[in-house]
């Protein structure tokens, strides 16, 4: 048995299901990350495993342990919450170094001040040691809450967005200090986030969670290359899977995809031509990822589809343009100084080798593949 | 109703005989009709200067126009503004419907365009089935953008935003910024927005102001301050990942100047139109060089004038990797191609794009 394992667990608020049989595992060390949009049941989950939520039905064990009955102070867990949860009345210090009062035996006061500034230091809060919470900004009341998370060494850490609240800059600071803690933490760690970044920088696996229900489990690269479907397409990456619906037709001596107004049109590559070749009468979709498109003031060569730009973003060094063409919107990336106007005229070809196929239902059927060219 | 101007604004808190400055001698103009966006850390002032802006702190110092008239003492309620809480402020007895029409009816409008208005909002930010529950009874997230309804259905001279995305997952938030891009085109009024998110202000604001420790940092459009920073704060604060920076010198060799890193590591060429400047960069002058990410090209074939360095963090990203390297005492962080199984510990060859450098002052930390 996994050291962490949820058999068949379920979730109910009244006639809500917030958490719908839900069976998951976690090894020992293990870095898994549950990942979702609100209301997705993750910290529910989390929850549940740390003792402070009822499970309605299911099982869940720790390191063999059913620990469905057992009071949260008997659960060796401890955990990072997103609303933070510090003690009003208590300074920084004294909320970091709370957990700590509780280890037996006891630990001398210079044995928890030094772990205490050790964790404040790692997490950059030690000249906030002496104020109280109400004096925290909140990106500075998440940073105590997960160094109170830090400052035990139990069997499981559970965080919930952890550092979502923070600004980019700490964010991206914050992702990459816990990505080198993680190799030094025996304990199995999970993470809650709505974060696809986050969870694609630090998870070993990611368990991806909607509406109560685990729609994929996988390692990172599976997840992103191989989505099972739509949904977790659409989760990973920013701005989001472009889905357009459409059909393969045979088109003189090549298998194209084109879009139901015949606007988006591309050739299918040779690696996924006998598998979407089958869906030739039925309607599917082609998940084109943004930074899959390549966008020009002119057709390069035969193969582009002209478009008009309904919007750009720029995001320091790249571009977002919105393109419409024909009946589609499409999102593109693309970076450098080439910025099109509004209502502008532009042209974009569509890197097949890299688009996901859909069916119908959003279910994925074949993936271009090849990941080469991607930033 | 026009132009809002911040003249000298100070704003302090006593705390334990301590003086705390929260926002220090602020001066800006809002345009009539801007998208002004307040973006900085934690604890910078930001929602402070809002909250003045409101009417709901009162300042130490200095004076706020609304066009020509003072408004430092004016009720809240006199100000004619509409605001958008980062922590809701709704009432919990009231039911959805009450909270966000409240307002409204204490103006006695007429009812029939009370209901227009509310349901012409509830769609936009998709809410319109939740107006019988309660706030408690709907998450965080959902009470968020009940606020945010509260504020837009008003009719306000100016609207006031403090984080009104934060609690929003991430595809509500695209969904939601779209909706108040919109919003703000089609009414044209003044509003001021205030996020630690800078993906939020670069894609909404027409001007974004940049606070740190109270104090404003930069004031400019979204393209200059991420191409023209004026100092090392909004050149860090803006960029993701964020900006490197390497202490070192300016050293001439052949009368073209060079930058040479502290510990002699890293030698580059400083262009033209980075050294015509009013300051110049005289020889041995001390100064930092920031580096953006995209700027740090990583190829493992690459051969020639290169640095080197060894791997310390590889975060694989799907669509873009970054990874953090050590080369001599100074880290960097760069953002390379997503296949690249890079492991802590492995060599790892680069080159700087010297097109996009920027040198500052170690001792102002300005732009030189």
């Amino acid at each position: 048995m996994a050291f962490i394992s949820l058999v068949d667990v379920t979730k109910r608020y009244g006639a809500t299901t917030a958490v719908d049989c839900v069976s998951l595992d976690c090894d020992r060390g293990e870095f898994l990350v549950i990942l979702g949009p609100a209301g997705a049941g993750k910290t529910s989950i989390l929850k549940m495993i740390a003792g402070i939520e009822d499970i309605t039905s299911g099982e869940i064990f720790i390191d063999s342990t059913k620990i469905n009955h057992l009071a949260p102070h008997a659960i060796d867990a401890s955990m990072a919450f997103e609303t933070y949860a510090l003690y009003p009345h208590m300074t920084v210090f004294e909320n970091l170094s709370f957990p700590l009062k509780t280890i037996r035996p006891k630990w001398s006061s210079v044995e928890i001040e030094r772990r205490a500034n050790e964790i404040a230091e790692l997490l950059g809060i030690r000249n906030l040691l002496d104020r109280y919470p109400s004096e925290l900004s909140g990106g500075q009341k998440q940073r105590v809450s997960l160094g109170r998370c830090l400052i035990k060494d139990p069997k499981v850490y559970l965080m919930d967005e952890p550092i979502s609240h923070l600004d980019a800059k700490l964010r991206h600071e914050m992702r990459r200090q816990l990505k080198r803690i993680k190799d030094r933490l025996s304990a199995s760690v999970i993470y809650v986030t709505h974060d696809y970044m986050e969870s694609l920088s630090l998870a070993d696996r990611i368990a991806v969670l909607n509406k109560g229900k685990i729609v994929q489990i996988g390692t990172p690269a599976d997840l992103y290359q191989r989505p099972a479907n739509t949904f977790v397409a659409s989760l990973m990456g920013y701005p989001k899977i472009n889905l357009v619906e459409g059909s393969i037709e045979q088109r003189k001596n090549s298998l194209v995809f084109t879009s139901a107004d015949s606007t988006v049109v591309f050739s299918i590559p040779g690696s996924v031509k006998a598998t979407v070749e089958k869906q030739k009468n039925n309607t599917l979709f082609a998940g084109i990822r943004p930074n899959a498109v390549v966008i020009s003031q002119v057709p390069e060569s035969s193969g582009w589809n002209k478009g008009r730009v309904v919007l750009n973003e720029v995001l320091g060094y790249r571009n977002i343009h919105h393109v419409k063409i024909g009946g589609s919107v499409l999102n593109v990336i693309s970076k450098g100084k080439e910025i099109f106007d509004k209502n502008h005229e532009v042209y974009v070809r569509i890197k097949s080798d890299r688009v996901l196929f859909f069916d119908k239902a959003g279910n994925e059927i074949a993936a271009g593949g090849r990941n080469d060219d991607g930033y | 109703m026009t132009d809002i101007r911040y003249d000298g604004v100070q704003k302090d808190y006593f705390h334990k005989k301590k003086v705390l400055s929260a926002v220090r001698d602020l001066n800006l103009t809002c345009h009539q009709g801007e998208y002004l966006v307040f973006l900085g850390p934690s604890g910078c002032g930001k929602t402070t200067t809002l909250r003045l802006t409101a009417g709901l702190e009162d300042l130490t110092g200095g004076d706020i126009y609304f066009g020509q008239t003072r408004i430092n003492h004016l009720p809240p309620a006199d100000r004619n503004v509409a605001m958008a809480f980062e922590n809701y402020a709704l009432y919990p007895p009231l039911n959805i419907r009450d909270n966000i029409t409240y307002s409204l009816k204490a103006r006695k409008q007429n009812k029939k365009e009370i209901e227009d208005r509310l349901n012409k909002i509830t769609k936009i930010l998709e809410i319109e089935d939740l107006l019988h529950k309660k706030p408690k009874q709907i998450s965080g997230g959902f009470q968020q953008l009940v606020s945010l309804a509260r504020c837009m259905i008003k009719d306000a001279d100016v609207y006031l935003m403090d984080e009104p995305l934060s609690h929003l997952d991430a595809e509500q938030r695209l969904r939601v910024r779209k909706e108040l891009k919109a919003f703000h085109n089609k009414t044209g009024k003044t509003l001021i927005y205030v996020t630690h998110d800078q993906i939020e202000a670069l894609t909404l604001a027409d001007r974004i102001a940049v606070m740190n420790e109270g104090n404003l940092m930069q004031v400019a459009a979204p393209d200059v301050l991420y191409n023209q920073p004026q100092n090392m704060f909004v050149a860090g604060f803006i960029g993701e990942p964020p900006m490197n920076f390497i202490p070192g010198w300016i050293h001439y060799q052949n009368s073209s100047p060079y930058f040479v890193s502290a510990a002699r590591e890293l030698k580059i060429p400083v262009l033209p139109e980075v050294r015509i400047n009013k300051d110049g960069l005289g020889p041995e002058r001390s100064v930092v060089l920031g580096i953006r990410p995209e700027s740090i090209v990583i190829d493992p074939m690459l051969n020639g004038a290169s640095f080197k360095s060894n791997v310390v963090v590889y975060e694989s990203l799907g669509e873009s990797g970054i990874v953090e390297i050590s080369c001599g005492s100074h880290n960097l962080v760069a953002i390379t191609e997503a296949e690249l199984q890079l492991k802590p510990g492995d060599a790892l060859p680069f080159r700087i794009d010297t097109k996009k450098i920027i040198v500052f002052d170690p001792e102002t930390e300005n732009r030189i």
